[in-house]
């Protein structure tokens, strides 16, 4: 079974680590229907467990795999799959300033698809000293390119210029 | 039972012969009876005989003695009355040789008191002018050693002083060079605490003004730059 095409339709919508565990979450639960839940299709399973647009994609990703209406254990086993999949993306970490919005994770989240390829989501969290820029740590890589740290720099190699210019 | 007439014979003739032994016995014990009580009869007299003797001898020594003791007491008497005159005599004259050396001894002690008095007076005079002479002599030798030594004193007192004046010059100079020295270095620390302060202060002041003072826009901006800045530095390699 060849799930990449969907996989990767996924990931067009999972942009950062809290939307991942909402996502995996979601697959738990549907799981956990498949188990409890007798005697209906996997469409209404999956309306009951699942959020639309999670339901919609592993709709697309049962049809894709031909897998009929009652066959419980073929959806568990791509499922477990995917959650396996799923669990090896890579997460590129950065601290901001401030909350930035929906938009501005998007613009953020596009920069690295183009830049740093496929595969790799956000993990955002807000740390108002850093005053502006970010801290970005990936891949075992810690960088530290935040405005308070230019600004510290600045402070410690151009000390008699700032004196001089604050006595004056 | 029979007896055999030989036993009976024996027996008859053993009885006799212990008869006749036992008449014997009582004779012979009634003679010395006898003979006994003569004995004591005869020492019975002598004893009553040394008794009487023993007391007459008493009797004569009890009255000798009392004879001698009754000499020996008029004897006593007379020596005591002849002893009585001659101690009155005696009394007498000793009284009066007793006056007389207390007459002459009273007058001797007079007269030498009297001269030992004079030459007494005489000494203390004479002792007392030369005390007199020492004392001022010896004033005058203190007023002199002392007016020396307060001199020398005052001497050595003012080169002292002066000594002591350069010390504590000398001193006073060297402390007040170290305390300047140390109020210029601590007013150099305490400018330079204060630079300091006043630095981080303008820093701290510096970084709230351009956090607050930054769009959300120019925060997007920051954070491309940010970005673009870590893959040029290589991190997603």
């Amino acid at each position: 079974m060849d799930n990449t095409l969907i996989l990767n339709d996924i990931l067009g919508y999972i942009k950062t680590v809290d939307q991942l565990d909402n996502f995996l979450a979601e697959i738990e639960n549907v799981l956990a229907g498949l188990f409890k839940i007798k005697n209906k299709s996997i469409d209404q399973i999956l309306d009951k467990t699942a959020g639309k647009s999670t339901a919609g994609t592993i709709k697309r990703l049962a049809e894709q795999n031909k897998i009929i209406p009652s066959d419980y254990p073929s959806l568990e086993k791509i499922l477990t799959g995917l959650k396996k999949d799923l669990k090896k993306i890579k997460i590129l970490k950065i601290s901001l300033a401030i909350d930035p919005s929906q938009e501005q994770i998007d613009h953020i989240f596009d920069w690295v698809l183009e830049n740093l390829g496929k595969g790799i989501i956000l993990d955002i969290d807000k740390d108002e000293s850093i005053l502006g820029g970010a801290i970005i740590s990936f891949g075992g890589t810690y960088k530290d390119l935040s405005l308070r740290r230019t600004i510290e720099e600045i402070f410690q190699t151009k000390k008699g210029e700032i004196m001089n210019f604050a006595k004056s | 039972m029979t007896i055999d007439p030989l036993v009976f014979f024996d027996l008859v003739i053993a009885l006799f012969v212990l008869a006749i032994a036992l008449a014997v016995m009582a004779v012979s014990y009634s003679q010395m009876l006898k003979k006994f009580n003569t004995y004591q009869e005869e020492a019975d007299e002598l004893m009553s005989q040394v008794h009487k003797k023993g007391a007459d001898l008493l009797e004569d020594a009890r009255t000798k003695a009392g004879k001698i003791v009754e000499d020996a007491n008029k004897k006593a008497l007379e020596i005591i009355g002849e002893s009585n005159i001659l101690n009155r005599d005696s009394k007498k004259t000793l009284d009066e040789a007793l006056e007389t050396l207390l007459k002459h001894q009273t007058s001797y002690f007079e007269k030498v008191s009297q001269d030992f008095l004079e030459a007494y007076k005489r000494e203390l005079d004479s002792l007392k002018q030369k005390n007199i002479e020492i004392v001022k002599k010896v004033s005058n030798d203190i007023e002199e050693d002392t007016i020396n030594e307060v001199k020398d004193f005052d001497d050595v007192l003012q080169k002292e002083t002066f000594a002591a004046q350069k010390i504590v010059e000398e001193k006073i100079e060297k402390e007040y060079s170290s305390a300047q020295k140390n109020v210029e270095d601590y007013k150099n620390e305490m400018l330079r605490k204060a630079e300091e302060e006043i630095y981080k202060i303008l820093e701290t002041v510096a970084k709230l003004t351009l956090g607050k003072s930054i769009p959300l826009a120019q925060h997007e901006q920051l954070i491309i730059e940010a970005l673009e800045k870590a893959k040029k530095d290589g991190i997603a390699k």
